[in-house]
């Protein structure tokens, strides 16, 4: 049924262009020197120009499944984040799983430890080394000076590395030239939250620079109510979140090949939770405690990148990063149980690009790069590592050559990127993918990849209290009180994909644009875990207890696939739709589900539609649906399994900027329902519902 | 699994053989210098810009066009050549020094002259003529219309076209008069 679903689905998309042919009225006349004089003013303003040497490839013609949030979408879609801001992308699954945790993934896979999706903010990795997840909590990143989001579902392992199997997100900030002059920005809203941010710009001679800081302060409640008794009286689910950040960018640079860019970054921030701990009957009879749990973060980066023309044709880039990131959990109130739970991760990361035009026929692109990370962590009884700290060195190194098959028609792009970690030794992702353009407005292009999510710490080393129950019988004559927690191993390895990927996009007329991909992802080696053999463990407060082990092992397999179209409609110069479809099925063979590999985690159907609509007197509305199905499977925490319900979100923005430099804007968020659940609630938390909103929001600039 | 790849596969290539023309005009047409349009551009300035007493085109039979500081239409400017004819003679004049700018109907100031162009401006502005340029701001600091390069994207498409900023109230200070269909196409009228 699911497959006649599919077929249906790729022979519309297909027929739904047959009537775009490409009518001569709509194309500019066959140009000759003279022939432009006897255009109309109109039709001379919209003739398409090339500049004489401009050689760069057009993102129409890239043979990869990708997708640009513009900033005209960050700022229309009244969004206040960047989490939020992946809900429009196709392909990609979006999930608010309480007031400061998301889980985001790509293609299949959703979970608190998403960990097959890279994310990139201008080349610095945001992932976390520990689990190869991101902790979005901490990527502020000043909505009004983004320059573009850019994803690529799909594996970007040949130029992006373990870990961008099933996708790549790369958030990319202006340049410090576009971002001159002063910008203050204040928003509050029913929810009390209070943002404010202010960023100013200059130049100096060939040097542009901006400084910026932001800063906000969410006090949100939820209710909670006991998992025994029922009761939700005095139990206050307080989400109160604040965090400040501050940074610069300096670019330099005259032409587009020679620039240095030099930016950094610093934060700190604190996140109020109230936390189920599982306790052994020692500390309480009913095995957990709640606590008012409080989480600090902080951490700085500093980022330079040198681009340098050797000679027409060759250029090379020197990127070089360092990024600290500190987190830690302790308890507020009096109930201590244990150290706090504590990470610091440093990273060192320098890597080099050579792009070279070998000759009419092949472009080639190479690199090498090395990453050092060192990490810390204060072990607790809910997560330790083996040992505390550690660190790792991963090399890697790139090739990739792109080769005119038919000159200005036909491309094979063929590459591979070598890898060298502590964990698996030596990894290789390669990659093939053909590009056919027909005519400057299709594009039709093939790949088949390998990618692989390499081993982390957590696979290895980790031990993650995950419950506390009741020993069964016999064995409770040991102790009233079992641990269950998942263990990592030295025998795992890592996961390995290989992707087959066909995607279509056509501008079949001059306002419209339709993007189609259909992919199969074949999977081995999942993430799986297998309960091991019992033992006798004891802790200075937990006391004696049994340690019933869930061994990571990698014995999970399967197939995914799916399809993903968006269209972008500028029905009229006042009225811009856009619109996303996401179909993704999965065939997993699951012998023990892991954190991450489970089946139902991700929806079956996804749509979004946007609407961006000029009104006269400078005002704007604009209109965002969408639409999420079910989650069958993921689990509420306590390891039974909680389905979500599908459900609808409408967001409406209506803007309006009275003087010039002053923009005002009404948001409503999750208009449909007062609240709704999104995803199973993240480790030690309690579930949580999103809850509609409104906001206000004014930016001056000047 | 597969199947379906390949099945998606043959239908996407037999509906691109069903439409994908074979007429003449997808090559070729893409590569269209900005150069030329931006000459184009300048051709239609005198068709629709009407120049006050002395200068006016009925008067003087000629349009003279001025180009400061580097050339960087190269052959774009054979066109006014072949449209000049007797009622109208297009005469283009290179590397002009400043003395000749009052013979101008047109100016145009090259990026090359970025640094002189506020001296430049002061001196064309107390003539009747149109000061046409690439650079950037030209329209708010002085300058009466501005060549701006913008692109226009939609999804991942995305081409280059040559769009104007004119300075109405520049123009007027001149006694030039822009005709309302100029103004129209126009990307951004400074009033």
């Amino acid at each position: 049924m699911r497959l006649s679903l599919f077929y249906t689905l790729a022979i519309t998309s297909a027929l739904t262009v047959l009537p775009f042919t490409e009518s001569k009225a709509e194309e500019p006349p066959a140009p000759e020197n003279a022939n432009l004089l006897n255009l109309s003013l109109q039709q001379l303003s919209d003739v398409e120009v090339t500049s004489v040497s401009k050689k760069a490839e057009k993102a129409s013609q890239a043979a990869a499944a990708i997708y640009v949030i513009t900033q005209e979408d960050i700022r229309r879609s009244g969004l206040q984040s960047v989490p939020e801001l992946l809900r429009m992308v196709p392909g990609l699954q979006v999930a608010q799983s309480g007031a400061h945790n998301w889980a985001i993934t790509s293609r299949g896979f959703d979970s608190q430890f998403s960990n097959k999706l890279l994310v990139l903010i201008d080349g610095r990795t945001v992932y976390t080394p520990v689990f190869s997840g991101v902790y979005w909590d901490i990527q502020n990143v000043m909505l009004e000076d983004i320059e573009r989001i850019e994803v690529i579902r799909g594996p970007g392992a040949t130029l992006w590395g373990a870990n961008a199997v099933n996708g790549v997100i790369n958030i990319i900030t202006k340049s410090a030239k576009d971002t001159q002059g002063t910008l203050i920005t204040a928003a509050t809203g029913n929810q009390e939250r209070v943002s404010t941010a202010g960023r100013y710009g200059g130049t100096q001679g060939d040097l542009a620079y901006r400084t910026y800081a932001e800063y906000f302060n969410d006090k949100q409640e939820h209710t909670v109510s006991n998992p025994i008794s029922g009761a939700t009286q005095g139990m206050s689910g307080k989400d109160d979140w604040q965090n400040g950040q501050g940074g610069f960018r300096l670019d330099w640079g005259k032409t587009e090949n020679e620039q240095a860019t030099l930016q950094g970054d610093a934060y700190e921030g604190q996140e109020d939770a109230l936390r189920f701990l599982p306790v052994t009957a020692a500390v309480n009879p009913t095995f957990f405690n709640i606590v008012n749990d409080t989480d600090l973060v902080s951490g700085m980066n500093v980022l330079g990148r040198w681009k340098h023309q050797l000679k027409a044709g060759s250029d090379i880039t020197l990127q070089a990063y360092y990024d600290d990131v500190n987190r830690q959990a302790y308890a507020t109130d009096n109930i201590s149980l244990g150290p706090p739970t504590s990470l610091h991760t440093q990273t060192f990361d320098v890597d080099f690009q050579h792009n070279l035009t070998l000759d009419a026929h092949n472009e080639v692109t190479w690199g090498l790069g090395y990453r050092r990370i060192t990490s810390g962590f204060g072990n607790s009884f809910y997560a330790s590592f083996t040992p505390e700290n550690f660190y790792e060195n991963l090399f890697s190194g790139f090739l990739q050559d792109k080769m005119a098959l038919v000159p200005d028609k036909l491309f094979m792009t063929f590459g591979t990127k070598l890898e060298h970690n502590d964990f698996s030794g030596f990894e290789y992702e390669p990659s093939i993918r053909l590009t056919w353009t027909p005519t400057d407005k299709q594009t039709v292009w093939a790949a088949v990849s390998r990618a692989v999510r390499a081993q982390t710490q957590s696979d290895t080393s980790l031990n993650l209290t995950l419950a506390t129950i009741p020993t069964p019988p016999p064995f409770n004559i040991f102790s009233p009180s079992t641990v269950i927690a998942e263990l990592g191993s030295s025998q795992t390895t890592s996961e390995d994909l290989t992707a087959y990927e066909l995607g279509y996009r056509i501008q079949p007329m001059d306002n419209l644009s339709l993007d189609f991909t259909a992919f199969v992802n074949e999977y081995s080696h999942l993430a799986s875990e297998a309960t091991g053999a019992p033992s006798l463990a004891f802790d200075p407060i937990m006391g004696t207890y049994v340690f019933a082990p869930e061994i990571s092992q990698n014995l999970n397999r399967g197939e995914t696939h799916g399809f993903e179209a968006a269209a972008t409609w500028e029905a009229t110069k006042h009225i811009k739709i856009s619109g996303g479809y996401t179909l993704y099925y999965e065939n997993l063979h699951i012998v023990g589900s892991s954190l991450v590999t489970a089946t139902g985690t991700a929806p079956k159907n996804q749509v979004n539609i946007r609407s961006y609509v000029d009104l006269p007197c400078n005002l704007q509305w604009d209109t965002m649906f969408y639409y999420v199905d079910r989650l069958p499977g993921t689990n509420d925490g306590f390891g039974d399994t909680m389905a979500i319900p599908a459900y609808g979100r409408l967001d409406m923005r209506v803007g309006w900027t009275p003087l010039q430099g002053v923009d005002l804007s009404l948001i409503g968020q999750n208009l449909l329902q007062s609240q709704h659940q999104e995803f199973s609630p993240f480790i030690f938390q309690t579930p949580e519902e999103i809850s509609r909103s409104v906001l206000g929001k004014a930016t001056v600039r000047f | 699994m597969r199947k379906l790849l390949g099945i998606l596969a043959i239908v996407v290539v037999t509906c691109l053989c069903a439409f994908t023309p074979a007429s003449a005009d997808d090559e070729s047409d893409r590569s269209i210098k900005e150069y030329q349009v931006k000459a184009a551009f300048l051709y239609n300035f005198i068709k629709f810009v009407t120049w006050p007493g002395d200068h006016a085109l009925e008067q003087t039979h000629a349009a003279n066009i001025c180009i400061v500081g580097s050339n960087p239409f190269g052959k774009a400017l054979n066109v006014f050549r072949a449209a000049s004819s007797a009622q109208l003679a297009l005469n283009v004049k290179l590397n002009v020094p400043d003395s000749a700018i009052p013979s101008c109907h047109i100016l145009f100031i090259s990026r090359s002259e970025e640094d002189r162009a506020a001296s430049l401006l002061a001196l064309a502005n107390s003539h009747p003529l149109l000061t046409v340029s690439e650079i950037k701001g030209f329209a708010d600091n002085g300058g009466i219309i501005e060549m701006v390069k913008t692109e226009q994207s939609i999804g991942l498409f995305s081409k280059d076209k040559i769009n104007l900023r004119i300075n109405l109230r520049r123009a007027e200070a001149e006694g030039l008069r822009i005709d309302a269909q100029l103004l129209e196409i126009a990307a951004e009228v400074i009033k």
